[in-house]
C-alpha cells in the first residue's frame, strides 16, 4: 500500500469542513468569470474584424488584378466583355494590389495563429 | 443561480459547463471550493492567501474548462491547479520552505501528544512544513511520489521521505493505527 492510498488518512483529509466567507469567495470567483466572458466576447470581435479583412483583402487585390487584366488584353487587341470594374488605382496598381493582399493574409494569419493560441 | 441546476450530478454540470454554461460552472465551484480552500489551508497557506488562490485556481479552471475531459472529479481536478499555484507561489516567496524540502533530513516537530485529542488540522500544524505539504499533496490531492517529486523537481526518495516520516508522526498525532506496508 503506498502512502496515499491509507483509507483511514485518506476519509480524514477528505473531510472539509464549511470555512467562513465562503459566500463572498463565491462572488468573487462569479464577478471573475464574467470579466472573462467579457474578455472572450470582445476577443471574438476582433477575431471576426481580422477574419473578414483576411478574406476580403485578397479579394479586393484579385479584383483590381483582375481589371488590369482586361485592360492588358484589351491592348493586345483582344477583345474579352469586361466586367466593368471601375476602381482608380493607375500607376501605383501592382504594388497596390501586392499591399492589399499582403495586408490581407497577414490578417487572416493573425487570426488564426491567435485563435490556435487560445485554444 | 439558474433553477434546476443544483439537483444534477457532477458530470452532467461538467458537460455543461464545458458548452460555456456559467451557472453550471457556478454549481460546480460551489460544491469544490470547500475541499479546495481546505486542501490550501492544509498545505501551509495561511486564510488569506488560501482564498486569493482558490479564486485564481477556479478562474484557471474556467479559462481550462475545454481541456476538462470528466475522468476525476472536478473538485480534485480544481484542487491540483490551486496546489500548483501554492508551490508556484511558495517557490518564489519562501527560500526556506524549498530549502527543508530539499534538504532530506528529519526536522523536529511541535512536541504535542495525541492525547490532547486533535483534529486532523490541528495535528497537520504540528508538523514540520516540508513533511506537512508533501502528506497534504499525497492524502489530500491525490498525488503519487512519483508525480510529486515531478512537480517539486526534487528527488523520488527525498520525496518518499518527506512522506513517510509525515505520514508516521501525523498518525502518531491522531493516534491512528500503522496500517500494512505502513513505514516503520
Amino acid at each position: 500500500m503506498s502512502a496515499n492510498e491509507d483509507p483511514h488518512l485518506q476519509a480524514l483529509f477528505a473531510d472539509h469542513p464549511e470555512l467562513p466567507g465562503s459566500a463572498r469567495l463565491l462572488e468573487a470567483i462569479d464577478q471573475g468569470v464574467r470579466r472573462i466572458e467579457a474578455r472572450q466576447r470582445w476577443r471574438q470581435r476582433v477575431l471576426l474584424v481580422f477574419a473578414l479583412a483576411g478574406l476580403s483583402l485578397p479579394v479586393v487585390a484579385m479584383t483590381l488584378w483582375g481589371a488590369s487584366l482586361w485592360e492588358a488584353l484589351g491592348a493586345l487587341g483582344m477583345k474579352i466583355p469586361s466586367p466593368r470594374i471601375t476602381f482608380a488605382m493607375p500607376e501605383a496598381r501592382p504594388w497596390g494590389m501586392a499591399v492589399l493582399a499582403a495586408v490581407g493574409l497577414a490578417a487572416l494569419g493573425t487570426a488564426a495563429s491567435w485563435q490556435a493560441w487560445r485554444r | 443561480m439558474k433553477p434546476g441546476i443544483t439537483p444534477l450530478r457532477e458530470d452532467v454540470l461538467a458537460q455543461l459547463a464545458v458548452q460555456g454554461d456559467r451557472a453550471a460552472f457556478g454549481e460546480l465551484t460551489r460544491r469544490a471550493l470547500p475541499r479546495v480552500r481546505g486542501l490550501l489551508r492544509r498545505m501551509g497557506a495561511d486564510p488569506a492567501l488560501a482564498d486569493d488562490l482558490a479564486q485564481d485556481a477556479f478562474l484557471a479552471a474556467y479559462r481550462a474548462i475545454a481541456g476538462y475531459r470528466g475522468e476525476g472529479a472536478f473538485a480534485a481536478w480544481v484542487a491540483r491547479i490551486a496546489a500548483r499555484l501554492y508551490l508556484r507561489r511558495a517557490q518564489q516567496l519562501r527560500r526556506e520552505l524549498w530549502e527543508a524540502l530539499e534538504a532530506d533530513i528529519e526536522q523536529p516537530a511541535d512536541a504535542v501528544s495525541a492525547a490532547d485529542g486533535m483534529d486532523l488540522d490541528q495535528a497537520l500544524a504540528t508538523l514540520p512544513e516540508a513533511e506537512r505539504l508533501c502528506v497534504t499533496l499525497c492524502h489530500g490531492a491525490g498525488y503519487t511520489h512519483e508525480e510529486l517529486a515531478r512537480e517539486l523537481a526534487l528527488p523520488l526518495g527525498t520525496v518518499k521521505s518527506h512522506v513517510w516520516r509525515g505520514t508516521r508522526r501525523l498518525r502518531a498525532k491522531l493516534g491512528v493505527p500503522p496500517g500494512p506496508g505502513d513505514p516503520s
